[in-house]
């Protein structure tokens, strides 16, 4: 189940953020009639189609696979989060209706007809995210229905799906969305430029793919702070542990790296700020912040895997930042300095970083929840398929998957060679 | 209301397996062609399928979501039980799919091509199989509720005689829907004349193979089919259907594609009307035999909140997609390839 998502994820934010792109690559072909701008919009479209059809199996796969592993859990989730799944089923018929168009509407239909295909393309992209993540959120938050001897009664739908965690996370993730694709295409244009080939058109791909990501990467920690005060109020065990916060005290620390030593309940080699945490958490410096002893043992999640998870993610998202707010300031200076070398190699330098921060914080976001598979009210355990056996289909699905994002990086290879010109 | 949601499951099945169908089918088809045809072949195929595959198997999807949706309890059977043929399915799914994609839009032609199409192939027979597999375990409902090995709790279900003859009727019938939708995809006449030629086989086999199914139905005192020679609305549904290959055969050259598509369209959705008639009410079928009571739709439904919600998205959702919908079939299918 992790590894079928987070293989997804990857797929499903390409499909989010590229049909942005592209639109504006096509609307300035449309604008100016200039060939490198329809040639550009052609080149991603290629490898958006083969991207789109990973993306969409493996959501087919997650949508059986939520039943086999946990069959228990969608008994109980079906009829209160269904409703965000229908209408993301909705979402993804008009994405690939808007698809069909788009990819095979060249000369067929008017063209600004054809345009708009690419951009319901990306908001119905964008519109499925924001939509799966309200059921995520509500189990990190669950609202919407009354919890009596182990039966959901008086069930509501509707605030299920508007809980108070879902409009923080979904927010978080489309910009993520956005900032992990466009520093990786980003990077992979920058190194066409420093190999000099076919200028103009990876010079107008850089600039458009870096001004969506640095824009983005610059919003996610104001986002990310949001989430984390959110969190100190809504889910304290997951704040705790993500920053391996064994005890509650005032005036609490910010802890950098370090190593949580979770039966010890402390931890080794940390750098510490003094007072940093409090006031992140309650904008006070001497607020008090809730530890992890605050809670029962049995309901503490694996602190080290939290902690290592969020501060990859917080480091990269800081180096993102930096980049970004550096981007923007050569762009302000002189717009060549972006094509600098030193620049163009950090660029290609960071073509991973952005999916790693994903992946890792949405490690921090499940780890973090253990051991409940909704917050309070169920643990995993309870939820998971009686069928014996189940590393057979993990190994199966994790080799799958190995094997294709193989192919897909091939594939993506292939196609950046065959640019011509 | 359950039974409105219930029309809504019906219908999205139904369509996923005509025009989802169709696609499997056109890859079982492939496998069925002459070595000088071959890359024309593939040609019309990559181009029919080409603008609305994706939007084909999002049937799947809507199918699922409505049944966890509105008949939890019934999703989480279907997914404990069948969780072997589900997974298969599964990777027949992904397989099929990515290589479906590979071989259109890989920039380079060459041998790899090759082993796109191989992948291609093999996953159109082996995943209708696998929705056949399935499909025969809910409706005989072979399934012990006292299973404590696992082969009676896990195995046995889908892995009979009539599982696998169902498996093999749906391989069948994905192919007679897609041999007779693709003969309107080209106008060259020599290729026409295969593909009529190969359509008129295709529903021959197909209609052996449904009374194999029948027959094995019966073998197995299935419940659900014990009702079929006294069922009216069944039994005429399924005469009527077999008596529209007359006017087909007659009209799988005509030139107005649209006349032999929707007969076929309608033979395969009076099959399932039979089916569903049979059906009802349930969604997994009883079985003396194991002492199964079965699992109906009254039982498994999620709570009137829930379904009204969800009722009121699928109809605007489908006022939503069926205008965009149409106007892709338009653009893309109501058109001749040269
Ligand atoms: C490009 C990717 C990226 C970057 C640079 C950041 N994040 Fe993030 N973060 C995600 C991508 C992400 C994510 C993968 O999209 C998550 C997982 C769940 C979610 O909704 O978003 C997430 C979750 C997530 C959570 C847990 C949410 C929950 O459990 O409800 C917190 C507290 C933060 N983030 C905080 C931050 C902070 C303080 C950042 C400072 C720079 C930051 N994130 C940068
Ligand atoms: C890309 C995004 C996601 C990734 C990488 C991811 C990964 C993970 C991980 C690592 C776990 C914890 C496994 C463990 O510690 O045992 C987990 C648990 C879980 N996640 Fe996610 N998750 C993602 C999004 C979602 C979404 C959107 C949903 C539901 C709508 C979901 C449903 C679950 C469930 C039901 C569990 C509990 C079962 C378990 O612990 O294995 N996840 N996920
Ligand atoms: C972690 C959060 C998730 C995000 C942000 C996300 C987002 C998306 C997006 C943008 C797409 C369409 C883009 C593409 O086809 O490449 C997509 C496809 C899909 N997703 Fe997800 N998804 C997430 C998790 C899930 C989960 C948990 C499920 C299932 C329960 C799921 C089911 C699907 C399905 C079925 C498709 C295929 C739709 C199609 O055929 O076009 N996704 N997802």
């Amino acid at each position: 189940m992790a590894i079928s998502l987070g293989f997804h994820i990857i797929f499903a934010c390409i499909g989010i953020a590229m049909p942005f792109f592209m639109a504006v690559a096509h609307w300035k072909w449309l604008r100016t009639g200039k060939q490198v701008y329809l040639d550009l919009t052609q080149a991603w479209l290629k490898g958006v189609a083969i991207f789109f059809a990973i993306g969409a199996v493996s959501g087919t796969v997650l949508s059986f696979e939520l039943g086999l592993l946990f069959p228990k859990f969608m008994e109980i989730a079906g009829p209160i989060i269904g409703l965000p799944f229908s209408l993301e089923g909705v979402a993804f018929f008009l994405e690939a209706i808007a698809l069909g168009f788009f990819l095979y509407g060249w000369n067929k239909i008017n063209r600004w007809v054809h345009w708009s295909s690419g951009l319901v393309m990306g908001i119905s992209g964008a519109a499925s995210g924001m939509i799966v993540i309200c059921a995520n959120g509500w189990m990190n938050s669950p609202t919407g229905f009354d919890w009596v001897d182990g039966k959901a009664i008086n069930i509501d739908p509707y605030a299920a799906m508007f809980n108070d965690a879902a409009l923080h996370q979904g927010i978080h993730m489309t910009i993520a969305a956005f900032a992990a694709t466009g520093f990786a295409v980003a990077g992979i244009h920058a190194i066409m430029l420093l190999k000099k080939k076919t200028v103009p058109f990876h010079q107008e791909a850089l600039k458009i793919a870096m001004t969506f990501g640095a824009a983005a990467a610059l919003l996610q920690p104001v986002s990310g702070d949001l989430i984390s005060k959110h969190l100190t109020q809504h889910q304290p065990e997951k704040a705790a542990a993500m920053h391996a916060q064994f005890k509650t005290e005032k005036g609490a620390p910010l802890l950098i790296g370090g190593i949580p030593m979770e039966a010890e309940k402390t931890v080794k080699y940390g750098i510490y700020i003094p007072k940093m945490l409090s006031f992140l958490a309650h904008r006070d410096f001497n607020a008090e912040v809730t530890g992890l002893d605050a809670f029962p043992e049995e309901n503490h999640p694996p602190v080290a895997v939290v902690h290592f998870a969020f501060q990859i993610m917080v480091g990269i998202g800081t180096l993102l930042a930096g980049i970004s707010a550096l981007f923007f300031l050569l762009v302000i200076k002189k717009s060549n300095l972006v094509f600098h070398p030193i620049f163009l190699k950090c660029l290609a330098l960071t073509i991973p970083l952005g999916f790693i921060a994903i992946e890792a914080g949405w490690i921090v976001t499940e780890v973090g929840r253990q051991p409940w598979i909704i917050y309070n009210v169920m643990k995993v355990a309870e939820a998971v398929t009686p069928m014996p056996g189940l590393i057979v289909p993990l190994i199966l699905f994790t080799g799958i998957y190995i094997l294709l994002s193989f192919i897909a990086a091939w594939l993506l290879i292939r196609q950046i060679r065959a640019v011509k010109t | 209301m359950i039974e409105a949601v219930a029309i809504f499951l019906g219908g999205a099945l139904l369509l996923y397996v005509l025009l989802g169908g169709a696609d499997y089918g056109a890859g079982i088809l492939e496998l069925f062609v002459n070595r000088k045809t071959r890359g024309q072949q593939k040609k019309i195929i990559n181009n029919a399928m080409g603008p609305v595959w994706e939007v084909n198997h999002i049937w799947l999807i809507i199918a699922v979501v409505i049944l966890f949706n509105a008949f939890p309890s019934a999703y989480s059977q279907i997914s404990i039980t069948f969780h072997i043929p589900l997974t298969l399915m599964l990777v027949g799914i992904i397989i099929r799919g990515c290589a479906f994609a590979f071989r259109n839009y890989d920039a380079y032609r060459d041998q790899s091509q090759k082993y796109y199409s191989l992948a291609f192939e093999v996953s159109s027979v082996f995943t209708p199989f696998s929705l056949g597999l399935i499909l025969g375990g809910i409706l005989i409902g072979r399934i012990n509720p006292e299973a404590d090995t696992f082969y009676a709790g896990f195995v046995d279900p889908w892995f009979n005689v009539f599982s696998f003859i169902l498996g093999m009727f749906t391989c069948c019938l994905v192919t007679y829907i897609a041999s007779v939708y693709i003969i309107g995809e080209t106008r060259k006449n020599v290729l026409r004349r295969q593909f009529v030629y190969r359509a008129k086989v295709a529903g021959i086999v197909t209609f052996i193979m449904g009374g194999f199914v029948i027959e094995a139905a019966l073998l197995y005192e299935a419940e659900l089919f014990a009702r079929f020679y006294s069922d009216r609305f069944s039994l005429a549904c399924v005469l009527l259907a077999a008596a529209i290959f007359f006017p087909l055969w007659k009209l799988l050259n005509h030139p107005w594609p649209i006349l032999s598509r929707l007969l076929v369209g309608s033979q395969v959705t009076l099959i399932f009307l039979a089916w569903y008639e049979l059906q009802f009410p349930f969604i997994i079928a009883p079985s003396d035999f194991f002492g199964f009571e079965g699992l109906n739709l009254y039982q498994a439904a999620a709570p009137e909140s829930t379904l009204r919600l969800l009722l009121i998205a699928l109809v605007l959702g489908t006022a939503l997609i069926f205008p965009a919908w149409l106007y892709l079939m338009r653009v893309f299918k109501f058109r001749l390839n040269p």
